[in-house]
């Protein structure tokens, strides 16, 4: 049995435990943990090699997805750790409540979404999806059980947050959460010409709309290098244009089959220069601009309506890059890539730029920061992929920049010690039954 | 709240997996559920869960080897739910077939779980149901009962004896208004099948719990495969002479 991680890492397996309740989780990892480097997955969405363990011991959580207690007046619910943000919003868009962040798909579990502390396209307002984490339970392979939150256990709480599944076992967590009046978003879409046009728009649209994020066509060079698409969005205060909150949520018979799904790995990749540089001249040249009203989540989580599709990219897969540089070198920093990647040939389809906001993150390796992010993905070509990437990885720490580690399969252990100040605070709490290959990599497990 | 319309269901077994999937399709119906564990730590989690989905939920204990006390658990739901239109009978184990093979009382502790305490509890429901007039009766059979294979007959004569028993059943029922309804399983992804190493014919509990959901609401009684394409592999498995079947490793 082999596991592979969505970006197409892959590793055998030769141990599997996948508890069927949150409160087996304890027992399994301590039995799973005895030779060393268990790793805790859930639904296997990071891109790199983060979800892959060194000894191929994993515990699987997907099958803990219960919502334990849900409070409206709060507005607060605890789930088990394994449930997948799109169950959770079938279950709670009817009663008018969302999750305050969420990221680029809903396929994740909460777990998942903790130990990454993963960011949404509302960043620059809201923070991280750990802003909104009230207290989870912490298992550890040495049978430590810690329940955390700001006020208790509050470093094993900032340690865990997006501490990459290496703190131990989330089991449960409670989330604070919001409410919205419709399940529409108002979108608003720009194009734009060059780079420099999208921090302009940026700085007049970010603080008065709760969404941003910018498309961009990574193949286009010269004077257009760096022109995109830049969206605006938000919650319309009611239903009155149209789509009820509880039409919005899919009896979960139906989640599955409305969907478009790639049912096998294609034997090659159609995504070439070639492929690329129309389909992305084509986007950039067809995409309707002007104002539009969409389900929130069809354009919170745009390639949740293709099933499988890490599958388009071929036998190899694909890896992504992700980096957010601050916003004093954003500018050259984010230029420079744009003309690496166009030198070299290659190109992403789904290239991503966005500002964060200033909010502070709430854990020690937290990847989100001030600063603008840029995320791409590549067809994965060995060798020349690999040395495209490590070009990137060099102009994000020349930049005083990090690396995301859910996204990143290649980066170095210099690039985490440069882009996390927090790491030497962080390193006390790694459980020392749990490894991955990402952990040795960047050395933090031996 | 005797004369609402909400369905009252009792389902024995109530965390296992393939259970669990069809509470939660009932609780999106808005049924009234009354569920049967062993642990109730777990079923406090299922309860929690179902009852967010939509369900009222009440839990009780059983240990379904006991079997002295079938019939007081089974009399309490009754007297709770005052009519019960649906029971699923979903529990059971995956004994471990080598040892059974070697040690009596582990083959019949195995038969105790997955077929004694079945057709006792069977036999309670079903006359309670006789005397309502009404209800439906499912319960979990095998493909592996269908044939006694070398690797896995403790299990499979266990599941045997449920889809005959329930057969008989259904026929007992015919007149009374009660439907009795077995669900043949192929493989499913369960905590019984975790370390199996899994292909094309797996099917998840939530795709075999559709159609127990679908067969509950509309079917005949009968026998049925799940997924629906096990009908077919089982009818060439039964056409399998005995002499080739005890050559072949499964």
């Amino acid at each position: 049995m082999k596991i592979s991680s969505w970006g197409g890492v892959s590793g055998s397996v030769t141990r599997l435990a996948r508890p069927e309740y949150s409160t087996d989780i304890a027992a399994q990892l301590q039995s799973l943990a005895t030779p060393g480097n268990a790793l805790v997955i859930g639904n296997l969405r990071s891109y790199g090699d983060e979800a892959l363990s060194p000894t191929g011991c994993y515990l699987q959580t997907t099958r803990c997805d219960r919502i334990l207690e849900l409070d409206q007046t709060t507005p607060n619910v605890t789930v088990e750790c394994g449930v997948l943000v799109d169950a959770l919003e079938d279950r709670l868009m009817p009663l008018g409540l969302m999750l305050p962040v969420t990221p680029g798909t809903a396929m994740v579990t909460v777990g998942g979404a903790i130990a990454n502390d993963v960011h949404g396209k509302n960043h620059h307002c809201a923070g991280t999806f750990g802003c909104f984490v009230e207290e989870f339970e912490l298992v550890r392979t040495t049978g430590e059980v810690l329940v955390c939150s700001p006020n208790q256990n509050s470093e094993w709480f900032a340690g865990t947050i997006g501490g990459m599944g290496l703190t131990g076992a989330i089991t449960r967590a409670t989330l604070r959460l919001r409410r919205i009046e419709s399940p529409l978003l108002k979108v608003r879409s720009m194009r734009f010409g060059r780079l420099e046009e999208f921090f302009q728009l940026d700085e007049q649209h970010r603080n008065s709309h709760e969404y941003t994020v910018a498309w961009i066509d990574c193949l286009a060079t010269g004077r257009a290098l760096g022109r995109g698409i830049y969206s605006v969005a938000d919650h319309i205060p009611s239903a009155s244009t149209g789509g009820t909150l509880a039409s919005a949520a899919r009896p979960p018979a139906q989640a599955r089959t409305r969907r478009i799904n790639v049912p096998f790995t294609l034997p090659i990749s159609p995504l070439n220069r070639v492929t690329l540089a129309l389909m992305n001249a084509a986007y950039w040249r067809l995409y309707p601009t002007g104002t539009q009203y969409v389900n929130f989540r069809k354009w919170l989580y745009p390639l949740d309506a293709i099933g499988n599709w890490n599958r388009l990219y071929g036998p190899h897969g694909f890896r992504q890059f992700q980096c957010v540089v601050p916003y004093d070198r954003a500018r050259a920093a984010i230029t420079q890539m744009l003309q690496t990647i166009a030198a070299r040939g290659e190109g992403s389809l789904l290239a991503v730029l966005k500002n964060f906001g200033s909010e502070p993150s709430p854990g020690l390796m937290s990847f989100p920061m001030p600063g603008t992010t840029l995320a791409l993905d590549f067809v994965h070509r060995g060798e020349r992929t690999a040395n495209l990437l490590r070009e990137l990885h060099r102009i994000t720490m020349e930049a005083g920049g990090r690396i995301y580690a859910a996204k990143d399969a290649c980066s170095a252990p210099e690039h985490l010690e440069h882009g996390y100040p927090n790491l030497s605070r962080f390193r006390p709490f790694l459980d020392p039954g749990i490894g991955s290959l990402l952990a040795q990599r960047l050395r933090l497990i031996a | 709240m005797s004369n609402d319309t909400r369905k009252r269901i009792l389902i024995v077994g109530a965390t296992s997996a393939i259970a669990e999937a069809c509470a939660r399709l009932w609780a999106q119906d808005g049924a009234q559920l009354y569920l049967i564990a062993r642990n109730l730590q777990k079923l406090a989690l299922v309860a929690a869960d179902l009852q967010i989905r939509g369900a009222t939920v009440q839990q009780a204990q059983l240990d379904v080897d006991q079997l002295d006390q079938h019939g007081a658990v089974v009399d309490a739901a009754f007297r709770e739910l005052e009519r019960v239109d649906v029971v699923l009978v979903a529990h059971g184990v995956l004994p471990d077939q080598p040892l059974c093979e070697q040690s009596v009382a582990a083959m019949l502790e195995a038969m105790r779980t997955n077929a004694i305490s079945v057709v006792s509890l069977l036999t309670l429901v079903a006359n309670k149901m006789q005397a309502q007039g009404s209800g439906v009766i499912a319960v979990i059979g095998s493909v592996a009962g269908d044939r006694g294979r070398k690797s896995n007959y403790v299990y499979g004569s266990a599941k045997a004896m449920v889809a005959a028993f329930a057969e008989g059943l259904a026929g007992r029922m015919q007149r009374s208004g009660v439907r009795v309804i077995v669900v043949k399983p192929g493989f499913v992804d369960t905590p019984m099948t975790v370390a199996f190493k899994k292909g094309l014919l797996w099917a998840t509990p939530h795709a075999v719990a559709n159609i127990i959901h679908r067969r509950v609401a509309v079917a005949r009684s009968g026998i049925f495969y799940a997924p629906r394409f096990w009908r077919a592999i089982m009818v060439l498995v039964r056409c399998i002479p005995a002499g080739l079947l005890y050559r072949l490793n499964i």
